[in-house]
């Protein structure tokens, strides 16, 4: 999808298509998410700084992300892309590959279910779309690059090494920035300088195993098969924060939030987690994690919160001020059966939850002196 | 310090204490074990700061003085002697020369002076507690407890001792399943009421220790924060963890009605056959009392492994039928450290908590134990 967050913002606002629109976290520490494609023409790009946005166009629309509508939107997608092929793989919410080898028997050819799935998206949800179609996953994710925003670009099997020969090396995958560093000191810039490069010499430079990978990666050799949908391993939900948090009531208070608006998703996507972890993040950006095991898998608000707060018991050393708190969960399982908990009733999570939802995030906490941390499980 | 020990003195000294040696610790001291002449008494000590373990041995001193060893080389040492019956300990220029027979070695030390003051116990205990009745008790509850990882503190990390009228009551949960246990205890005073919290690691820790004593007893004191056992040779020093414990005896359910009287050993051994063909996430087995054929059908089903059913004879019939899913590893965990040959399981409500307890000829090792164990329902 093209400018995915803030191509669905202008879809729902009347005033804002053809309009820069960028959205992202709105506080001095924010980052660009998406910028749309009249916003990138301000030279804003996602990952920057959202106080450098601000700087290059100042007088632009600037919106908070509503995750939960993006999310609805994929689905919607996923749903068309589905029908076409059971071989969806998610990259992220608004990128997926499709394997179409052998659905030829079902639909038209690959190329037409391309040119189909290019022209029903946008037809369909208003949304642009790029579609790459190629024999395998490497170009087929970078064939529409260049034609974006809305485009459509076929690389039939005799073309690929013409159309990957000109690429910089770093665009090739596994090919990290330290790699693509050292590359080009050697002087090699694209794929084809790599292609022609002797086998011997790559090992000797970058080891046998790595020389020998990245001469296949020149090659076009990719047999990365599509994975569909995965399930969901683990959900997290972060913060960074305007300015350092110092007092550790204070800490408490943002983790007790972050738990709680976990356990909502959670509890909305139908699983149970058996991990929870924390994530903390000092001032100086050393980062530390905590995890615990729970007992059983649960999406209790009352629990998970609980388990994230005896992990914040440990680590200490808030003077030096917290930038970024994060929470999440892992081993989640599919919510088909429960164990009853004696202390924390099912009944008081679904209601703390309800009148989040309800009256807003502000409207339910479990504090605010959580350390006594059993009691909040009294109803 | 000059002295000579029974070698196998100083092989129970040297383990006793071994147990609170700090196994991974940011203080190099907490390694060591602290040896200390006394009035014709060599002291050890260790600890990690969370317990702390003294232990007296006689010893024939000839000169005063104290020094700290390296606890594992030390505990590795005295296991591996020559089968002599002295052991000689000497230091000198900042080692430990320590003989026995043919072998001598030159250990080097720790500095004393860095290692922790301990605290005694002082005055009258609060009470004495029998030794084996003592173990019993924590054997049958340490193992409710959630496990604690290094960062946690919940308080169900801990067992929970209520001490008052004449009885200590031991209790743990993870909370799904709770494990109670009443002991009596001598020279309580009346009207003395005490609720402490211990790590439940601490009280495996404690059990193991008092299972090397001779003595009948273990005499209790509270003191700011810390409770010491105090049983023959050994002072056991523990932290309490500082947290509320939840208000076990609410969720208790002494009023279920429906009693399921089963031979202990074959439900036992039902159960483990049936916890192989449980599901994988939640571990349940189904539980159905049959009044007709007077017998408890116990099954289990899972997509990946088949299934199974057995029914095991009730000792009494059931007055009436009920179906009720448990995690097996719930029931098995307490089933197997009972020792009476007849339990029985009260109910209510396929989804109200279970209540475990010895019935029958009650041994004695099972007096005033109950098992609280909550259902899994299926969603």
């Amino acid at each position: 999808m093209d400018a995915f967050y803030a191509s669905v913002e202008q879809l729902d606002n009347p005033f804002l298509p053809g309009r820069p629109v960028i959205v992202g976290g709105l506080g001095p520490r924010g980052v660009v998410a998406t910028a749309s494609y009249e916003a990138r023409k301000f030279g804003v790009h996602s990952a920057m700084p959202m106080v450098k946005a601000r700087k290059l166009c100042p007088h632009e629309v600037f919106i908070a992300p509503r995750f939960e509508r993006y999310a609805g939107v994929a689905e919607r997608i996923r749903e068309i892309l589905l029908e076409y092929t059971p071989l969806v793989e998610p990259v992220s919410l608004d990128e997926a590959f499709l394997g179409l080898t052998g659905t030829e028997g079902f639909h038209s050819s690959p190329e037409r279910v391309a040119r189909e799935v290019h022209r029903r998206i946008p037809w369909e949800m208003g949304l642009s779309c790029s579609v790459g179609l190629a024999p395998n996953k490497f170009v087929a994710k970078i064939a529409p690059d260049r034609a974006k925003p809305g485009g459509l670009r076929i690389v039939p099997p005799a073309e690929i090494q013409n159309f990957r020969d000109p690429l910089p090396v770093e665009k090739l995958w596994e090919v990290g920035s330290v790699t693509a560093a050292r590359l080009v000191e050697f002087g090699i810039r694209t794929v084809q300088d790599l292609r022609g490069m002797d086998p011997a010499l790559l090992a000797a430079w970058f080891g046998r195993r790595t020389g020998a990978r990245l001469r296949q990666l020149a090659r076009g050799i990719d047999e990365s098969p599509i994975v569909p949908e995965r399930e969901a391993k683990s959900l997290s939900q972060e913060r960074t924060f305007p300015a350092d948090l110092h007092n550790l009531e204070e800490i408490r208070a943002e983790v007790r939030k972050l738990a709680l608006a976990l356990a909502d998703r959670l509890h909305a996507h139908g699983y149970f987690a058996r991990l929870v972890r924390i994530k903390v993040r000092f001032a100086d950006f050393a980062t530390h994690t905590h995890q615990m095991r729970l007992p059983e898998p649960t999406d209790n608000a009352v629990l998970i919160t609980e388990a994230a707060l005896s992990l914040l018991a440990r680590p200490g050393g808030w003077e030096e001020g917290v930038r970024l708190l994060g929470v999440s969960v892992g081993e989640l399982v599919p919510a088909e059966f429960r164990t009853i908990h004696l202390f924390a009733p099912e009944e008081l999570s679904r209601t703390i939850l309800e009148l989040r939802r309800k009256f807003g995030e502000s409207a339910v906490s479990l504090g605010p002196n959580s350390g006594e941390s059993q009691r909040t499980s009294r109803p | 310090m000059e002295l000579e020990v029974l070698r196998e003195d100083l092989v129970f000294g040297v383990r006793t204490a071994g147990h609170a040696i700090a196994g991974k610790s940011s203080m190099p001291i907490l390694s060591g074990i602290l040896l200390r002449t006394l009035e014709g008494e060599l002291e050890l000590c260790a600890t990690d700061l969370e317990r702390a373990i003294r232990c007296r041995i006689s010893a024939q001193v000839k000169a005063q003085g104290e020094a700290v060893l390296n606890g594992q080389v030390l505990e590795q040492l005295v296991t591996r002697l020559p089968d002599e019956d002295h052991v000689l300990l000497a230091a000198a220029d900042g080692k430990v020369r320590l003989s026995c027979g043919p072998a001598t070695f030159e250990l080097l030390t720790l500095p004393a002076d860095e290692f922790p003051q301990l605290a005694l116990p002082e005055g009258e205990p609060l009470c004495h507690i029998d030794r084996e009745a003592f173990i019993q008790a924590i054997q049958l509850t340490a193992f409710a407890a959630v496990k604690a990882t290094e960062t946690t503190r919940l308080a169900l990390t801990g067992v929970n001792v209520v001490i008052g009228n004449g009885k200590i009551k031991l209790a743990a949960t993870n909370g799904y399943r709770l494990a109670v246990r009443e002991i009596s205890v001598e020279g309580l005073a009346e009207g003395a009421s005490h609720i402490i919290l211990i790590d439940a690691q601490v009280m495996n820790n404690l059990m193991r220790v008092l299972g090397t004593i001779a003595a009948g007893e273990v005499a209790l004191h509270l003191s700011n924060g810390q409770v010491h056992f105090t049983s023959g040779p050994v002072v056991f020093t523990s932290r309490l963890i500082q947290e509320e414990f939840p208000d076990f005896e609410r969720v208790i359910p002494r009023e279920n009605d429906l009693g399921l009287f089963l031979p202990r050993e074959d439900f036992l051994a039902t159960l483990r056959r049936l916890e192989i063909t449980a599901a994988e996430e939640s571990g349940a087995v189904t539980l159905r009392a049959l009044t007709s054929s007077n017998t408890l059908e116990v099954s289990s089903a899972s997509r990946e492994k088949g299934m199974g059913t057995e029914r095991v004879r009730l000792v009494k019939p059931a007055p009436r039928g009920i179906e009720i899913a448990f995690k097996a590893e719930y029931l098995v965990e307490a089933l197997r450290r009972m020792e009476s040959d007849q339990v029985v399981l009260w109910l209510s409500a396929p989804d109200r908590a279970g209540l475990l307890e010895p019935a029958g000829d009650i041994a004695p090792g099972d007096q005033g134990f109950i098992y609280v164990c909550m259902p899994v329902r299926l969603l």
